[in-house]
């Protein structure tokens, strides 16, 4: 077991495989009952963190056929790199669930899933925000946001005017 | 003094990295003890990697730079764009990753169209139907010279468009940036001096006639596509290739070049394509992909046609050869019965090269056509639908794409932009033209003119865009409602928005 402290002080004790789907965790624990204390993150949100770990952890300790390991060697020699979408239909059922989130629960949550280095997670949470801004206007991701407007008026219109085409209304 | 030592403490290591604060413990008992308690100091905090402290509710104006190419490369061009608007740190992101060539690329662009439509009459202006946001845009950047009626648009890649004039110059154009490359001169690599441009009722470019040297009654017409390694805006090193239909010519030229080299070979190519700055044939004599190193013609050599892969199958219908998005070279061999011209199976195998061009894998998968659906009946266009039941071994082998085959280009489309399709599905349209016994006389009859140096019109049916740019398609199969009527508003081209730079 790995002991998580949260900034709060709240320690969190969660399995070997729960902690390793953060990158940084499993290149830096070096005994299996080591503390690591996370400063940054709250315990509301190392809460969330670890309730998507412990699921995806679950989900892919099943060991992968050769053949697909084969084709994600393949795949990662093109010249692009993407994050594979998760193939297991359950599982994105259950991570579209986790990110019916309000927006700033999920900006604590991709802070810290950036700062652990959980890829999937960073992935997942920002594929949301993507889709919440898509066919926006600026004024309504604002709104959507929570952003404050602090161009001048003068520099909202140069903007605009650089690239108008992107801008006209539908 | 102790509450000194743990301020300092503190600020040495917020200004460690967390692997980095986390390993300072092993250095000795009193650094690990320090560790192990700061976090629960009121004092300062070590910096985090995103900046931010445990407050409650985020601040989306300032997220880490690599959060903000994260989020942005998931987005459409003109969202990106629409983004700079919201807020000085936004418009500072965009302004960052517009600069940073190919380091930011967008993920998922899908082909948008260029309409033939011109609402204001303005020559500058360029509609657009963008079928992933199922909307039109019009750019109205000042293009230069000759205006965009009187050319002809040949292809696209990388955010760019192949252009020929009346001259039969060719250029380079950047529809959003009105960015214009001129190519050399094609007049020296056609056969006849003689070519005439021809003209719709409006006036419009719409094609060339050549008067055949062997058949003077004869008037044909030269139907060409080209294509376009990469995008010019990240510097030279690009190379554009040109396809001349009849009769399956090659003309090549590499950035800075001032002549089109002609490719000479007695191969009868049916489609071509650039992968990772090679060019790659598919041909319909024989069942082969071939490899064309570029590097051969560069050091003035006279280029050979390397066969890379192979279908040892006589009863190949149509082959397909394209590049995903993603950067996959993809062979698809559709194959018919022997007794009937029928499609009944076919192979996809993702090509793998190394770095000297040589094969070096082959990922194989054989399906059998299993059910035919009719999707959409009239018209032209009868379209087949055919989802592949994909196990967990196959499904990267397109990613998140749908590829859509016909007897035309192949065409690649996000799965995300089009939820009512299936992604890692190939599609296949059925094509009445090809099915017709008929037309395969009129393909083997074409095989065997070309062998007697007698050029004719015929339809290469790779290059036949008429399947993929039918105004059925668009509104049933890819739920685009868009409205084409045959004269103002027709379809000239797919236009493929930039993967990265947009500068």
């Amino acid at each position: 077991m790995i002991k998580l402290v949260s900034g709060d002080g709240a320690e969190f004790e969660v399995e070997e495989e729960v902690a390793f789907q953060s990158k940084i965790i499993k290149d830096i624990v070096a005994d299996a009952d080591d503390v690591i204390p996370l400063p940054t993150v709250s315990s509301k949100v190392l809460i969330q963190v670890i309730e998507y770990c412990r699921k995806h952890a679950a989900v892919n300790s099943f060991p992968l056929s050769p053949s697909s390991s084969a084709a994600a060697a393949a795949s990662s020699s093109s010249s692009i790199s993407y994050s594979k979408p998760v193939s297991d239909p359950a599982l994105r059922a259950w991570d579209n669930e986790f990110v019916k989130l309000n927006n700033s629960s999920l900006f604590d949550i991709v802070i810290a899933a950036n700062y652990l280095d959980i890829e999937e997670l960073v992935d997942l949470v920002l594929e949301t925000v993507a889709d919440r801004i898509k066919g926006k206007q600026a004024q309504e991701i604002r709104r959507q946001f929570n952003i404050e407007n602090d161009f001048t008026p003068e520099e909202e219109e140069a903007l605009r005017r650089e690239n108008s085409w992107a801008f006209q209304n539908n | 003094m102790a509450g000194g030592w743990a301020d300092l403490f503190s600020l040495i290591f917020s200004k460690l990295s967390l692997p980095q604060f986390l390993r300072s413990a092993a250095v000795c008992l009193r650094w690990s003890a320090v560790v192990r308690h700061l976090p629960t100091f009121g004092n300062p905090r070590p910096r985090s990697l995103g900046g931010s402290s445990p407050v409650a509710g985020g601040r989306w104006s300032d997220l880490p730079p690599d959060l903000f190419s994260l989020i942005f490369s998931k987005l459409s061009l003109p969202q990106f764009l629409r983004s700079a608007a919201v807020c000085v740190s936004w418009s500072a992101a965009v302004r960052d990753l517009s600069t940073r060539g190919s380091y930011f690329k967008f993920c998922r662009q899908s082909p948008w169209l260029v309409l033939n439509d011109n609402p204001h009459g303005d020559p500058s202006a360029i509609t657009f139907y963008a079928s992933d946001e199922r909307r039109e845009y019009t750019t109205t950047i000042p293009v230069p010279d000759p205006p965009i009626s009187d050319r002809l648009f040949l292809g696209s890649a990388h955010g760019w468009i192949i252009t020929i004039d009346a001259r039969l110059q060719v250029q380079l154009l950047n529809p959003i940036t009105g960015a214009q490359i001129d190519l050399p001169r094609l007049s020296g690599a056609f056969p006849s001096e003689h070519t005439h441009p021809i003209r719709d009722s409006a006036g419009r470019l719409i094609g060339f006639m050549t008067p055949t040297p062997t058949c003077q009654e004869l008037v044909e017409q030269l139907r060409l596509k080209a294509i376009l390694s990469a995008d010019p805006s990240l510097g030279d090193g690009y190379a554009v290739a040109l396809f001349q239909y009849p009769p399956g010519r090659i003309y090549f030229t590499g950035s800075g070049d001032e002549k089109w080299f002609d490719l000479k070979n007695r191969i009868l190519i049916s489609n071509m394509v650039f992968h990772r700055g090679n060019l790659y044939m598919s041909a319909y004599s024989v069942s082969a992909v071939y490899f064309c190193d570029l590097a051969e013609i560069q050091r003035g050599e006279k280029p050979r046609f390397r066969v890379v892969d192979q279908d040892a199958s006589s009863n190949v219908l149509l082959h397909y050869l394209f590049e995903t998005p993603r950067g996959d070279l993809f062979s698809i061999w559709r194959e018919k019965g022997t007794n009937t011209t029928k499609t009944v199976s076919f192979r996809a195998y993702r090509v793998v090269m190394d770095d000297e061009g040589k094969l070096s894998k082959r990922l194989e998968k054989t399906m059998d056509v299993v059910e035919f659906i009719n999707y959409l009946k009239g018209g032209r266009a009868v379209m087949d639908k055919q989802i592949l039941q994909r196990d967990h071994e196959a499904n990267d082998d397109l990613g998140v794409l749908i590829a859509l085959l016909g007897s035309c280009d192949p065409l690649c489309l996000d799965a995300c932009a089009f939820p009512h399709l299936t992604l890692n599905s190939i599609y296949f349209m059925r094509d009445d033209r090809f099915r017709d016994p008929e037309c395969q006389d009129d393909y083997w009859r074409m095989f065997e003119e070309r062998n007697l140096q007698r050029f004719k019109v015929y339809f290469y049916p790779g290059c036949d865009p008429a399947l993929f740019l039918d105004q059925n398609w668009f509104r049933k199969f890819l739920n685009c409602p868009i409205s084409l009527s045959d004269a103002t508003n027709s379809v000239r081209l797919y236009w493929q928005p930039p993967s990265s730079s947009i500068n």
